[in-house]
This record gives structure tokens, C-alpha cells and sequence, in this order.
């Protein structure tokens, strides 16, 4: 066990101690083990001369009075959850981590995984030859109901080994990719291939910066009218004469458009603009061309989070039924596949998630 | 040397040790295991549990290499428990003596 592992571990099981008492004892033991790795212990050694974490978790919680059994039944009740969540933290990851690559890794992410599949449905081929050799075979030397039962047997094996072989060759393609290392942390080989793109900007930055501008320039449009509206000295009027007499005006026009808030006031608004139009003049067209900016991120955003993902979803599950149904008629051999297919079907509900995740932290940013 | 006898004395000895000097943890672990062969995994919590109870007082302390260091120094409670803890020990260990050379067949007349 690691040190890193060992102080994890025992944090766990201290859980119900004050923070400041776990940092306390978490500090002194990490101090131990560092002085012993520099009197020339292993790292092993170092943590292993504390013996079982158990162990020695239960004398610490002894020591405070604590009954060490204290969430005995609840850990067994949390064991199932924990797995789930471990699960889903990990899927987080991947989509944190596929969101964070540059576009070129990402397509090259993407072949790479279709040619996975490809092998890995080629690789169902082996596996049904020798299963049909296995189970004829016994199908010719043993009489009649064993031989099925040992046929279906030797069925499900081999599924399950299909299975197994799947879900592996998946884990070490997303683990080589550094997929599944938390967000922002790359693996060596991450690195590499990110060296190799021209554009190493991570998808999510592109999509973020889109985001955030398209929201800068919407807050432009709508500030940009009532910010000429303010009544006030303006310095950098032309002529002094102008400069008296303007902040007069616009405070009657608001005056006026607070007797007539709905009919007149937005005309009145509108004139109350005109006389200031030389000074923000950059400002107005900053916001009219904001406005047009809107209208084009607007059309982009929803082509970005609306459509695509829409369009993308609906063939992918259209073509998972499909190709469910094709598998299921075509008989109980190819059971290997259609779990692939599920999974894709439930692959394409996270990710959909993580992409409207995108569109709300994209607001919750400006 | 069972584990039994060696976790009811080594409170004493964890105890006398401090009586020398103020001592940090991983310093306090090497002095005893030179005279018991003791886990760390049984020392460290034996330290937690006398300081609550306050037997014990800990400060940090700068060391020269590394993070600074927690020292554990003997409170009056502690050294009056340390006591009252050899008292015991020595009183017991007489009568112990005592017992096996009674039972010894060639002290015996």
C-alpha cells in the first residue's frame, strides 16, 4: 500500500472525528512515514509497520472513546452506493476529460474508439467458432438433455466472457487515454498526443469563450439604451453652452416618460437619446452590432446545444433499436453485441447531460 | 515477549520516556522499540489517548528538515499518573518474584 492509499484509508475510517483532530493525526502519520522512508525504509515498508488500518483505526477511535463499530451497518448498507457513485464519478470524469481536449484529439478519440468496436465485434467471431466447436462436441458424445443444458452453459460463459473481454478492452482504451484520471490532470500520453495538435485549445474553452461572448454582448444590447438615459454633467461635451443646457433635458424627458410610462415614454426615451448621440456614438453601434452578434450566436448556440446533440441522440438511438432488432432476430448468439448497444444507448444520456451542463455554466459564468 | 504483557506495560514505558525529554512522535517510537518490539500502529493511539487525558501536552516545534514537529511533554497529572503507574509496577513485580520463588521446587525445604 502507498502512503497516499494508506492516510486515505484512514481519514475514511476516522470520518467521525473533527476535522482538525483527522488533519492532526493524518499530519503525524504522514511525518512517521516520511522519516522512516528517509532513515532508507520502502515506502511499502514504512506503512506497513502500522499493520491493518483497521486495526489501528480502531485503537484511535478507542483512544477518543469512540465505539470504533459505530457505522458497522451503515457501510454495509453504503457498500452498493458507493460503487454507484464511484461509478458515476468516473463517467463525470470521462465527460469532464472529453470535454477538455482539443477538437483534433477529439476526432482522433473518436476513430480511435470506432475501430475498438470494429475489433472488438470481429473479435466475436473467434469466440462463437469455438463455442460452436465446444458445443458440438458435446452435442455429438452426450445424449440428448445434458447436451443442452451444458450447450446453454457453455453459452453464458462464453457471453460472459465476450462480456468481460468488452468491458476491459473499453476500460484500458479510456484509461490510456487519460480519461480516467480526474479533469484537469493528463496522463503521459494524453500529453503527447495534445503536443502533436495544431489547435490545443480544449473544446471546452472554445465552447466557453463562445458562450461567454454571446452573453458579454447580449448584456451590451440591453444596457446600451438605458445607460444613455442616466441624467448627469456630461465633460466631454463639445460646447460649453450645450453641456448647460443638456442635463436638463433628458431629466424633463424621463419626467415625462414617468408620466406616460407606456405609450409616449418609449418614444421620449428614444428622443432623449438623440441629443447625446455625438459622445456614445461608438457605444450605440457597439450595440447594434452586438444585437446583429446576438442573433448569429443565437442561431449558433442553438445549432451548437439544440440541434446537434438532438440530431446526434436521434440517430444513435434510432440506429441502437435498429440494430437491437436486427440482433434479437437474429438469434441469441449475438448477445455480446447488443450489450455493446445498450451501452451506447446509455452512453448518449451522459453526454447529452454534460453538453446542456455546458450551456448553464456558460450562464452561471457571466 | 506476548502482546498481552506488553500492552499493559507499555503505558509505563511510553510514560518514562517522556520523563527524559519532550519527544516527537516518530522519536518517541524508535526510543521505545528499542526495548519493546512494539507496532507503530499501537503506539500512536496510546499517545492520542493519554493526551486526552490530558496526561500529556503537545506543542509544535520547528525542526530543521521537514514540516515542524509535535512535541509531547509530561504534564504534572501525567507524572503523578506515571508514579502512581511504577508504584504498581515495581509492587507488583515484587510480589510476582516473591511468587515464583515460592513455587520454585529447589528453593524449596
Amino acid at each position: 500500500m502507498s502512503k497516499s492509499e494508506f492516510l486515505s484509508q484512514l481519514r475514511e475510517r476516522l470520518k467521525v472525528l473533527n476535522p482538525h483532530e483527522i488533519e492532526d493525526i493524518i499530519d503525524e502519520y504522514s511525518q512517521h512515514i516520511d522519516m522512516k522512508m528517509q532513515s532508507g525504509q520502502s515506502e511499502e515498508d514504512a506503512v506497513a509497520s502500522f499493520g491493518s488500518v483497521d486495526e489501528l483505526a480502531r485503537q484511535i477511535l478507542e483512544a477518543y472513546n469512540v465505539n470504533p463499530d459505530y457505522d458497522k451497518s451503515r457501510r454495509a448498507e453504503n457498500a452498493v452506493g458507493d460503487w454507484i457513485h464511484r461509478f458515476v464519478r468516473q463517467l463525470n470524469n470521462v465527460t469532464e476529460n472529453i470535454l477538455s481536449r482539443s477538437r483534433n484529439s477529439l476526432v482522433r478519440l473518436f476513430v480511435q474508439f470506432v475501430v475498438l468496436v470494429l475489433v472488438l465485434l470481429v473479435l466475436k467471431l473467434p469466440i462463437d467458432w469455438f463455442f460452436s466447436l465446444f458445443s458440438g462436441y458435446f452435442g455429438g458424445t452426450i445424449f440428448w438433455p445434458v447436451s443442452e443444458i451444458i450447450g446453454s452453459l457453455l453459452w453464458f460463459l462464453f457471453g460472459l466472457l465476450y462480456l468481460a473481454i468488452c468491458l476491459y478492452a473499453v476500460y484500458v482504451f479510456l484509461k490510456k487515454n487519460g480519461l480516467l484520471s480526474p479533469a484537469g490532470q493528463k496522463s503521459e500520453d494524453g500529453k503527447d498526443t495534445d503536443m502533436k495538435d495544431n489547435d490545443k485549445t480544449p473544446i471546452k474553452d472554445v465552447i466557453t469563450e463562445e458562450v461567454n461572448a454571446f452573453f458579454t454582448s447580449e448584456d451590451a444590447a440591453w444596457e446600451g439604451e438605458p445607460s444613455q438615459q442616466e441624467p448627469g454633467p456630461q465633460p466631454e461635451d463639445p460646447t460649453p453652452g450645450d453641456g448647460q443646457e443638456e442635463p436638463d433635458a433628458p431629466q424633463e424627458e424621463a419626467k415625462k416618460s414617468r408620466r406616460f410610462p407606456f405609450g409616449r415614454g418609449r418614444e421620449n426615451r428614444r428622443q432623449a437619446a438623440q441629443p447625446a448621440a455625438v459622445k456614445p456614438a461608438p457605444e450605440h453601434t457597439g450595440a447594434d452590432h452586438a444585437f446583429g452578434r446576438l442573433i448569429l450566436f443565437a442561431l449558433r448556440i442553438i445549432m451548437f446545444f439544440v440541434l446537434i446533440p438532438a440530431v446526434f441522440c436521434v440517430f444513435l438511438i434510432v440506429v441502437a433499436f435498429g440494430a437491437m432488432v436486427v440482433c434479437l432476430f437474429q438469434g441469441i448468439v449475438y448477445f455480446g453485441p447488443m450489450l455493446v448497444i445498450l451501452g451506447l444507448l446509455l452512453a448518449a444520456v451522459p453526454i447529452t447531460a454534460a453538453i446542456t451542463s455546458f450551456v448553464f455554466r456558460g450562464r452561471a459564468v457571466k | 515477549m506476548t502482546t498481552q504483557f506488553k500492552k499493559g506495560v507499555l503505558e509505563l514505558v511510553v510514560l518514562l520516556a517522556v520523563t527524559k525529554k519532550d519527544m516527537y512522535g516518530y522519536e518517541l517510537v524508535s526510543e521505545v522499540s528499542r526495548f519493546i518490539d512494539v507496532g507503530e500502529g499501537t503506539i500512536y493511539p496510546l499517545l492520542k489517548r493519554l493526551t486526552n487525558e490530558r496526561y500529556f501536552e503537545t506543542y509544535l516545534a520547528e525542526s530543521s528538515e521537514g514540516p515542524p514537529r509535535k512535541y509531547y511533554h509530561l504534564t504534572r497529572r501525567g507524572s503523578m499518573y506515571k508514579d502512581d503507574l511504577l508504584r504498581q509496577w515495581i509492587d507488583f513485580r515484587e510480589k510476582v518474584d516473591l511468587f515464583i520463588k515460592e513455587c520454585d521446587p529447589h528453593e524449596q525445604k
